[in-house]
């Protein structure tokens, strides 16, 4: 079955990932680093001033998004894939892509699988440290708080593989989308309330956010974790998710049946 | 079957660097080329370097679309449906590598039974038909990134041919290869050809290659196919020089005429080209001498392609 093969290109990914071990021990240390940096700064607004009526939130809860944060930001990565994507179509590769009879965007995805299993685990070890140091952090109300956490987070996660997909499905027309890619990310650093916490942004700026997918993506499932949402809430924030996975998908599916026609495999 | 007819494609390309002009120029790789391969066959397909030999190979295989015209391999269109033809070809870049780099050469022969969904028994013994066929032994421990050009398209060609393809598309399968491996090659594909009945299409720069395998050969330049027939017919429409050697008895009577004409003792040569009708001065000289040993050199088969090449360069320049 094609199952076992998908599940192959993903086991043979993360075992190419691991010749690079050296390399994502950096990113540990980084991502450890960072992590670091934003529980300083915070601690210091919380006591430096009188700070607590203008967050909203006690410093524990913010403390608990941070580290969550780490969590959610490695489950709803998608790996570079549109910088896979516009790679292979540099080199050429995406020929070999188009001479098996399987998907070829099914085997992209399925590769980076692999490195994000891989990558998972290097944040998983980050949040465990994070989480024991500080002496445990927040956990939400329920079980079934817990589940809807769950889901809104695969929901996130299938959010930004679409909006990846359809990023790197622009390299059929240019190439270039790497950089393009940089401007977006930097964006949606600061939309997506990857650093800070959507909350604590001017409504204007909120409202602003809420006509982009980026919030949809890591926000959403922290504010439900952290039980800042209504069930009213969730269920339109589980809506809008849904909306935004199936207007991308649409779109990319479209740019894609386009695209393919335009290919031109470069080199031999 | 492999059916092409009038297939164009034109590339855009960019002579200057400025990415926000709009004007492209348009340019014609593959010019309204038709052929049929029939079951069974082994071609060759040459020409000099971006004649557009990959072009046409990834237009038949189904990667890039014809900008015009039609393929049909069986009936069926490669790029429309797409996966039912790349469940029946074999298709080797030599240029590229579709093995993983860091993993060994079973690692890539294992997805690849997966991707194409090979019975387990029947990957088993191809697999070993192919190791013992390919000589993969020596390095098959090894991954993939420490092996050497040779030995690397050797496991190319093994994972083209793991799914048994009944059409086979080479391009430039023997390059960097010394020459044991590439009769070796040669010898796999032969029989490949002659056993299982595999249509094979292949470019290369190396007409040994052609001649000693392929029955057909088509000759492409500037998009346009030249040439499609037999390699001896090829020959015969060559305007280089045959080389004449005459053994004679006797002193020899000489005629006019002959060029490039050199004697040594009863021994003479001379150049003879069919194509100017230099037959008859053949028939003359043997008919006026008494004839121990003659022997005709064809131009050797660089010389006929080279001419062959040349002559369509002049006429694209006219
Ligand atoms: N992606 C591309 N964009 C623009 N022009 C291209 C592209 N690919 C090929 N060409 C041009 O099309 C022509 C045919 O190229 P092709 O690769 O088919 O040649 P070839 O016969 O395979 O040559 P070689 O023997 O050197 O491999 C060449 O003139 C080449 O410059
Ligand atoms: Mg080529």
């Amino acid at each position: 079955m094609n199952g076992t093969s998908y599940l192959l290109l993903a086991y043979y990914s993360l075992k190419e990932s691991l010749v690079y071990i050296k390399n994502t021990m950096v990113f540990l240390l980084f991502s450890a680093f960072g992590l670091l940096i934003q529980y300083s700064a915070w601690y210091a607004l919380y006591w430096s001033v009188d700070f607590m009526p203008v967050m909203g939130r006690s410093f524990e809860t913010m403390l608990s998004y941070q580290i969550l944060m780490v969590l959610i930001r490695s489950f709803t990565d998608a790996n570079g894939i549109s910088r896979q994507l516009e790679q292979r179509m540099v080199s050429g590769e995406i020929a070999l892509d188009f001479l098996r009879p399987v998907a070829p965007r099914g085997m992209l995805i399925a590769r980076s699988w692999g490195e994000k299993i891989f990558q998972m685990a290097t944040d998983l070890v980050v949040f465990s440290v994070a989480v024991l140091a500080v002496g445990g952090i927040q956990s939400p109300a329920s079980i079934e708080m817990m589940g809807l956490f769950l889901l809104s987070l695969c929901l996130g996660y299938l959010i930004n593989l679409m909006f990846e997909l359809l990023m790197g499905t622009f390299a059929f027309w240019f190439v270039g989308v790497n950089t393009l890619k940089w401007f977006i990310d930097f964006f949606q650093l600061a939309m997506s309330g990857a650093i800070v916490p959507l909350w604590l942004l001017p409504d204007w700026l909120q409202f602003c956010t809420k006509l982009l997918p980026f919030q949809a993506i890591l926000y959403a499932p922290a504010q439900i974790y952290l039980g800042g949402m209504s069930n009213m809430e969730i269920v339109q924030t589980m809506g809008l998710q849904v909306f935004w996975i199936l207007l991308l998908m649409g779109l990319q599916e479209l740019l894609w049946r386009r695209g393919k026609r335009r290919i031109v495999v470069l080199g031999g | 079957m492999i059916e092409a007819s009038h297939l164009c494609k034109n590339y855009p390309i960019k002579n200057h660097n400025n990415p926000f002009r709009k004007d492209r120029q348009l340019r014609c790789a593959v010019d309204d080329i038709s052929f049929t391969v029939s079951p069974g066959e082994l071609v060759g397909y040459i020409g000099p370097n971006g004649a557009g030999k990959s072009t046409t190979i990834k237009m038949l295989t189904g990667i890039l679309l014809p900008d015009g015209g039609m393929v049909r391999v069986d009936g069926i269109d490669p790029f429309y449906q797409r996966k039912q033809n790349c469940r029946k070809i074999g298709v080797l870049f030599g240029q590229r590598s579709q093995l993983w780099w860091h993993l060994r050469l079973d690692d890539t022969y294992r997805l690849l039974k997966h991707l194409y969904e090979i019975p387990d028994e029947q990957y088993r013994k191809r697999l070993s038909v192919l190791r013992e066929m390919l000589e993969l032994d020596s390095f098959w421990d090894q991954p993939v990134r420490q092996l050497s050009l040779g030995q690397r398209m050797r496991g190319e060609l093994a994972a083209a041919l793991l799914h048994s393809p009944s059409y086979l598309y080479l391009d430039e399968p023997t390059v960097g290869m010394d020459v044991l491996v590439k009769e070796r090659i040669r010898e796999l594909l032969k029989e490949l050809n002659r056993q299982d009945g595999v249509t094979i299409l292949l470019t290369t720069h190396d007409l040994e290659d052609v001649e000693r395998l392929c029955s057909r050969v088509m000759v492409i330049n500037h998009g346009k196919l030249l040439y499609d027939g037999t390699m001896a017919q090829l020959r015969s429409r060559c305007t280089a020089d045959a080389t004449v050697t005459i053994d004679i008895q006797g002193e020899p009577t000489i005629i006019d005429g002959l060029r490039n004409f050199r004697q040594k003792g009863n021994q003479i040569t001379f150049s003879l080209n069919r194509r100017l009708g230099e037959g008859q001065l053949l028939a003359q000289i043997v008919g006026c001498n008494h004839v121990r040993d003659i022997t005709i050199q064809e131009p050797p088969i660089e010389e006929v392609v080279r001419d062959l090449y040349q002559r369509s360069g002049e006429e694209e320049q006219r």
